[in-house]
């Protein structure tokens, strides 16, 4: 209980006194009127969720992000596991891998808006083509790491090929696959609000432009913080489902004996 | 060598002709290695560090593939790793699976075979209580001690009941007292399950306690130097046996071939 307190005192007290001074300088009209008071955001986020205005584009937000998040980890898992088990297929592919995968992927939306249009199968490329590659590149560096005598191991005993894959490497690539998910399913909600912001007709990203050209200021930050909060909260949930999932791999372990 | 021996040698289970690796076009590991097994023997092959005993064994077991010469087994030529072969890695923690249970880890390799779910989880347990670890069925291999691991990886080879187990210096990694219980456990299994064992060791002591004949090799590129029979008493014990004369004069005649100072000093 109070080893809690002593963890989450600095960081939750730090927030409340930063609020409180913003708040002040902001009902004394020391700050611009573009910087609401934290209240005033509060109370607007409150409203526009209990309204539905703001749950109805949260839900298509989450929608949008789920279905290309699903569609990029399926893909970047086969890929990853190809890549990661047939020579040929790394040797064919890593170059183009280390060429698109430093390409900031929203330098992308314009040849994205250009090839798909500017509907919902833009934005599900867009969305899947960014998350595709920390997955793909986690996948690999999981199924790379495996112990050449793990595999040894289960030649030895007479298993090989879809039975290998499935009962050595794809368990012991596990821990970068986990962590893949955890990378990626955050990076697909910063880009699903931004196909959204440049290019939406729904969606958190849609109402945060709305609210920014109607100037309603106090409505636009609680988009801002919504969405701030549910990519803190979507990370938060893949790393406790990577700690349970791969409880096993060395690096859960060591952050389990250190606290 | 013993007449017990000699009846056996007839029965020959493994047989490595002329072996030759050599790794890609780099370093000669072995120049050439000839030795045979009988069915129920214990051989152990004798050489320094580097001298190319996990490749020797890696090649026996069909991991590797000669560069020249071949390993037989019951006559048929080896071109993959067999079933009825068994290779207890050296390093045997990197070779149990950490994202399965003991219980989990020892089934593994019962998957292909073709029994039923009671004979598998029967299989299971008894190598589980042949090595002492029932208590810990349900442990994580890196929640065990080394010595549990190593006992876990034998558990492992030998629920799958091969004719042959191949031992890579099990026990070269852990303290003095486990590895008296490990190597007095080998000799149990290989009485209870009747397999038959070859083990590499740079352990001249260990492998004459153990052992029914032993090879000696050289250093690398390794051919065999001598082979020794070890017409010492059964059942070996400890004390008793490394304490006897014979015991003592196999020994100083293997450090003699090998060329190093004797690492133990006899029990007195
Ligand atoms: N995968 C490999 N590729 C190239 N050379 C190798 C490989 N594995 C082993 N060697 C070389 O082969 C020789 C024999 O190695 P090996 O591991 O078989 O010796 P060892 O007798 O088992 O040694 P130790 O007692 O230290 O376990 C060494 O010179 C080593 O450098
Ligand atoms: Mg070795």
């Amino acid at each position: 209980m109070s080893a809690a307190v002593a963890r989450w005192a600095p960081p939750l007290g730090f927030v409340v006194v930063l609020f409180a001074v913003v708040e002040v300088l902001s009902r004394t009209g020391v700050l611009p009127p573009d910087i609401p008071a934290p209240s005033a955001v509060a109370i607007a986020l409150v409203r526009e969720l209990g309204d539905g205005s703001l749950t109805l584009q949260l839900a298509t937000t989450l929608g949008t992000w789920a279905v290309a998040f699903a569609i990029a980890v399926a893909l970047a898992i086969v890929a990853g596991l190809l890549m990661g088990t047939i020579p040929l297929v790394y040797d064919a592919f890593s170059t183009l891998v280390d060429l698109l995968r430093p390409v900031p992927s929203v330098s992308m939306i314009p040849l994205a808006i250009l090839f798909f249009g500017l509907g919902a199968e833009m934005r599900i490329v867009m969305i899947v083509y960014a998350a595709f590659w920390p997955m793909l590149v986690n996948t690999l560096y999981g199924v790379r790491s495996v112990d050449p005598v793990t595999l040894d191991t289960a030649r030895n005993f007479g298993t090989s090929g879809i039975d290998t894959l499935a009962r050595v490497v794809l368990p012991a690539a596990l821990p970068g696959i986990a962590t893949g998910i955890r990378v990626s399913a955050s990076l697909a909600l910063a880009v699903t609000v931004t196909v959204e912001l440049v290019a939406g007709d729904s969606g958190i990203g849609h109402y945060i432009a709305q609210a920014e050209q109607s100037s309603r200021i106090a409505p636009m930050y609680a988009a801002i913080v919504l969405s701030g909060l549910t990519g803190w909260l979507i990370n938060a949930g893949f790393a406790r489902l990577e700690d349970r999932v791969v409880f096993w791999s060395p690096s859960v372990r060591r952050s389990a004996e250190a606290g | 060598m013993t007449n017990g021996a000699v009846a056996a040698r007839r029965d020959r289970v493994l047989e490595v002709v002329d072996l030759q690796k050599r790794y890609g076009a780099g370093t000669l590991a072995i120049e050439r290695i000839s030795l045979d097994v009988c069915r129920g023997e214990f051989v152990s092959i004798v050489g320094p560090s580097g001298a190319g005993k996990t490749t020797l064994l890696k090649t026996i077991c069909g991991l590797l593939a000669p560069t020249s010469g071949r390993v037989l087994l019951d006559d048929k030529l080896v071109t993959a790793p067999p079933p009825e072969m068994v290779l207890v890695f050296q390093d045997y923690a990197r070779s149990l699976f950490p994202w399965l249970t003991v219980t989990a880890n020892v089934a593994f390799p019962l998957r292909k075979k073709r029994l039923g779910a009671g004979e598998k989880a029967s299989l299971v347990l008894e190598a589980i209580d042949a090595v002492g670890l029932t208590a810990f069925a349900g442990h994580y291999p890196w929640q065990l001690s080394g010595g549990m691991q190593q006992r876990v990886a034998i558990a492992r080879a030998v629920a799958f009941r091969p004719e042959i187990l191949l031992l890579d210096e099990p026990f070269a990694s852990v303290d003095a007292l486990t590895r008296a219980d490990l190597e007095d456990l080998t000799l149990r299994l290989r009485a209870e399950f009747g397999i038959t064992m070859l083990l590499v060791t740079h352990d001249i002591d260990e492998a004459v306690y153990l052992s029914d004949r032993v090879f000696v090799l050289s250093p690398p590129p390794s051919v065999i130097v001598r082979e020794i029979a070890v017409p010492l008493s059964q059942p070996r014990e400890q004390e008793r046996t490394r304490s006897d004369a014979a015991f003592l004069a196999l020994r100083n005649e293997i450090h003699r071939l090998i060329g190093q100072h004797p690492e133990r000093t006899p029990a007195p």
